[in-house]
């Protein structure tokens, strides 16, 4: 009888590996076996082209696969790849109802039950239930009487009874989920100005929470998607000040830009930070960045952020391996950088000023890991708050960044999301779902840069978008 | 070892460039859209034995679901060879094969309202994770069990966690046939790489690449992780520590790779495959490549097949890990180099 040894772990362990994710196991191992032969060739003989399309510097996967987002920095060291691959595990593990036999914890509310059960593949999430997350915040006349902490009173959203600062919509066996969650899409009409129309859609929420009613008009909603996880080492090792001096609040030179850093704070130094991570900047890097997921996604307390007893259901070692990995995910190399129409799109791109928020280069400096340092990296962010208009308004604060700003995205890569996850959409939500789209969606300070776009004959649309899809 | 030429030498890249355009089109209709279909149809039967299960809890069909199940997650496994686009993106991969939560299974099923509940109807209204479902949610209801053991709830809960495996490999099948959500069959992605407006893969490499390095990917973890993991629990378990049930899904998993190398199982000599590709470059590393697969397979059939100790089993699990290892590096030697 086959199945007198089911009970025995090694069928679900092995089974366990042909779930979801199943090749992020594997990235590490790329770039000792086939990266290094493979990215290493590649650099020993690389022309120009080639280097342009080094978005990451050294730390550039040469892969433009489904792949791309899992892979680990071909310079990495060996205590590098090491951290990579223990974060790794750490990443794919799923937490359970507790007494499980491990990864006890989850809950009792919850959005998902692992990191990558969000972050697919490393990628962008699909606006979706059971990905897209609702953040909320209280905002009645009479929430200001709350008793807040420094840390609260600082982040400017103050948390909603029964509900906290994010909806989270599942829950253990024998508990109830905060609320459930309907996304309704809203489609509107537009025209290029050569006349050509095109049609934009915008979620709506029907939320209803475990005691039946509908969620008060007076709570704030802001709805996220997984963003990416590929490059973000790269972004850590960006010195502070370079990105101080790209930030321009009073808008003094007069370009219509005023990028402006968010100032959150760092529990672990317990100081005011520059932001870096999250959709408007809230953490100031990945350690902590990690240990909100942990806690607001999946219910998991963490040293840096433990229960109100001072327990936690992860230790300091799993914690600091699940940052450490997505400090080590390197960045997917540009594709046809030879292309007359990607070099045409690139050139459109920067005429339109888009590269004025969306900031082409920066040298990195100092980094726990020495491969990301010192390297010449192609971002397309400048990780700074800007009015992106009322149309993607979440009309919600976060720490300084108010209800009409949002970080700029980094668009390296971006060229591959529907490579590595068909039909994810773009922006904080999901709701564009091409680059047109997204485009289109820009206002406020990117008001000019859409204007420009939108007015652009539509070969110069096409080069545009083509050089996007290069990244 | 033989070298590899380089494409920009002794090969015309046009005769390249012809192979892997061959290879995205026919890709699709060859090996996945057959993988696909046939895992559709063994979840079907899934349903169906957990329907005729849960109306008469003989021996008889507690059999059929058992076999059934394997049926799925063996052809699941050999899916694996070529798991990109829509299986995870639309979440099939993890509504398939997410880690089963046991603990919160076990308590679902004493907890309201499972627990008094009579029709699947009032399953519906419950909101399940991933982790509660899938094949291996599955296979810890039937590990260990008679048919006498299941209780109304237990039956109740495996029809309908076995209809929502149905429900997804439909919907896998039709992403791949017929499109999702007004988008255009994920096959095409494939077969129009390269050309304008395709958002999948800008170019005839990106896709072909796409279908090496997922092969690659899948034989780097039988490879490193499975197959040594299972020959440790054959050298450090007890005597009986066999496992028909993981070397079944090794086995199929290792078939599915020569799919995916050759064209699948009903390739002939006008099959545009991978092999074919990697044939023009260095027939005798192709050859090796098939030759290593084939070895493996037939290691694995050997301990399904025959009635062998836990040294023999280990002896054929170390020869296909070597089998493995080989065609690894011939790939990785003589497929990589044609996406430069």
């Amino acid at each position: 009888m086959l199945f007198q040894y089911f009970s025995r772990s090694p069928f679900r362990r092995l089974i366990r590996r042909w779930r979801l994710g199943l090749t992020s196991v594997v990235t590490a191992l790329l770039p000792i076996a086939a990266g290094l032969l493979f990215s290493t060739a590649v650099n020993a003989q690389i022309p120009d082209a080639q280097l342009i399309a080094a978005s990451g510097g050294e730390a550039t996967a040469y892969n433009r696969t489904s792949s791309a987002y899992e892979e680990a920095p071909p310079n990495l060291s060996a205590q590098g790849i090491a951290d990579h691959d223990l974060g790794d595990e750490a990443f794919e593990e799923a937490f359970v109802l507790t007494p499980g036999l491990r990864n006890s914890g989850l809950g009792p509310t919850f959005n998902n039950a692992s990191c990558v059960s969000c972050h697919i593949r490393n990628g962008r999430g699909m606006p979706e239930p059971g990905q897209m997350l609702l953040r909320v915040s209280d905002g009645s006349p009479a929430a200001s009487d709350q008793e807040l902490d420094a840390v609260q009173q600082l982040s400017n959203a103050i948390p909603v009874a029964g509900l906290g600062n994010q909806i989270q919509d599942f829950s253990i066996t024998g508990e109830t989920p905060e609320a459930s969650v309907e996304v309704l899409w809203k489609e509107s009409a537009g025209t290029y100005a050569d006349g050509t129309p095109y049609r934009l859609r915008s979620p709506e929420f029907n939320v209803t929470l475990a005691n039946g009613e509908p969620l008060p008009d007076t709570v704030q909603v802001s709805p996220r998607v997984p963003p990416h996880v590929y490059g973000l080492g790269l972004l850590e090792a960006i010195p502070k000040a370079d990105l101080l001096t790209l930030a321009d609040p009073e808008d003094t030179d007069g370009d219509g830009i005023s990028g402006r850093a968010n100032r959150v704070w760092d529990i672990e130094k317990e100081e005011i930070a520059v932001g870096r991570f999250g959709w408007k900047a809230n953490s100031p890097n990945l350690l902590q960045q990690s240990a909100d997921a942990y806690l607001n996604d999946m219910g998991i307390h963490s040293p840096l952020m433990p229960a109100a007893d001072g327990s936690t259901e992860i230790d300091e070692e799993t914690l600091v391996a699940a940052a450490a990995y997505a400090q080590t995910l390197a960045v997917p190399a540009r594709t046809l950088v030879d292309n007359p129409q990607v070099q045409l799109g690139e050139k459109l791109f920067a005429d339109a000023s888009c590269t004025a928020c969306h900031v082409t280069s920066f040298q990195t400096g100092e980094h726990k890991y020495p491969a990301l340092e010192n390297q010449l990296i192609h971002p397309y962010t400048d990780l700074l708050l800007h009015d992106m208009g009322k149309g993607l308004a979440d009309n919600r604060a976060d720490f300084e960044a108010d209800g009409r700003e949002w970080r700029t995205s980094s668009l390296w890569g971006v060229g591959l999301a529907q490579t590595v996850l068909p039909y994810s959409g773009y922006l904080h939500d999901g709701r564009a779902r091409t680059f047109e789209e997204a485009i289109l969606w820009h206002g406020g300070e990117a008001e000019v840069a859409k204007e420009a776009f939108r007015t652009m004959p539509e070969s110069d649309r096409v080069a545009l978008v083509n050089f996007l899809q290069s990244l | 070892m033989a070298q590899p030429l380089a494409p920009s030498a002794d090969i015309e890249e046009t005769t390249l460039a012809t192979a892997r355009r061959q290879l995205n089109e026919q890709y699709a209709s060859t090996v996945i859209l057959p993988t696909y279909q046939r895992l559709n149809e063994h979840a079907a039967s899934l349903q169906r034995a957990s329907e005729e299960f849960q109306a008469a809890p003989t021996d008889v069909n507690f059999t059929v679901l058992q076999a059934a199940w394997l049926a799925v997650s063996s052809t699941w496994a050999q899916s694996e060879a070529f798991a990109f686009g829509p299986v995870h993106s639309l979440g099939h991969g993890s509504a398939l094969a997410f880690p089963a939560d046991t603990s919160a299974i076990d308590k679902l099923l004493t907890t309201e309202p499972l627990v008094s509940a009579v029709s699947l109807d009032e399953l519906e209204a419950v909101a399940l994770h991933d982790s509660l479902g899938g094949l291996e949610a599955i296979a810890y209801l039937l590990e260990d069990k008679t048919a006498s053991d299941f209780t109304a709830v237990e039956r109740l809960y495996l029809q309908h966690i076995a209809a929502a495996a149905h429900t997804s490999t439909t919907a896998l099948l039709a992403a791949w046939q017929e499109g999702w959500n007004g988008h255009a069959p994920y096959s095409q992605a494939l077969a129009t790489a390269g050309d304008v407006g395709n958002v999948f893969y800008q170019s005839s490499q990106a896709a072909s690449e796409e279908i090496v390095r997922t092969l690659f990917n899948t034989l780097d973890v039988v490879t490193h992780e499975v197959l040594p993991e299972q020959i440790d629990s054959l050298v450090q378990g007890p005597d009986d520590a066999i496992d028909p049930v993981s070397l079944q899904l090794i086995a199929s998993s290792i078939e599915g790779m020569q799919h995916a190398y050759t064209g699948g199982d009903t390739a002939g000599p006008n099959t545009a495959s991978l092999s074919q590709l990697v044939a023009i470059a260095d027939p005798a590393a192709d050859q090796q490549i098939v030759a290593d697969l084939e070895a493996a397979a037939n290691q694995l059939r050997q301990t399904t097949s025959k009635s062998m100790d836990a040294t023999a089993v280990t002896d054929a699990l170390n020869a296909a890990r070597l089998s493995l290892s080989s065609a690894q590096t011939q790939l990785e030697e003589s497929a990589f180099p044609l996406f430069l």
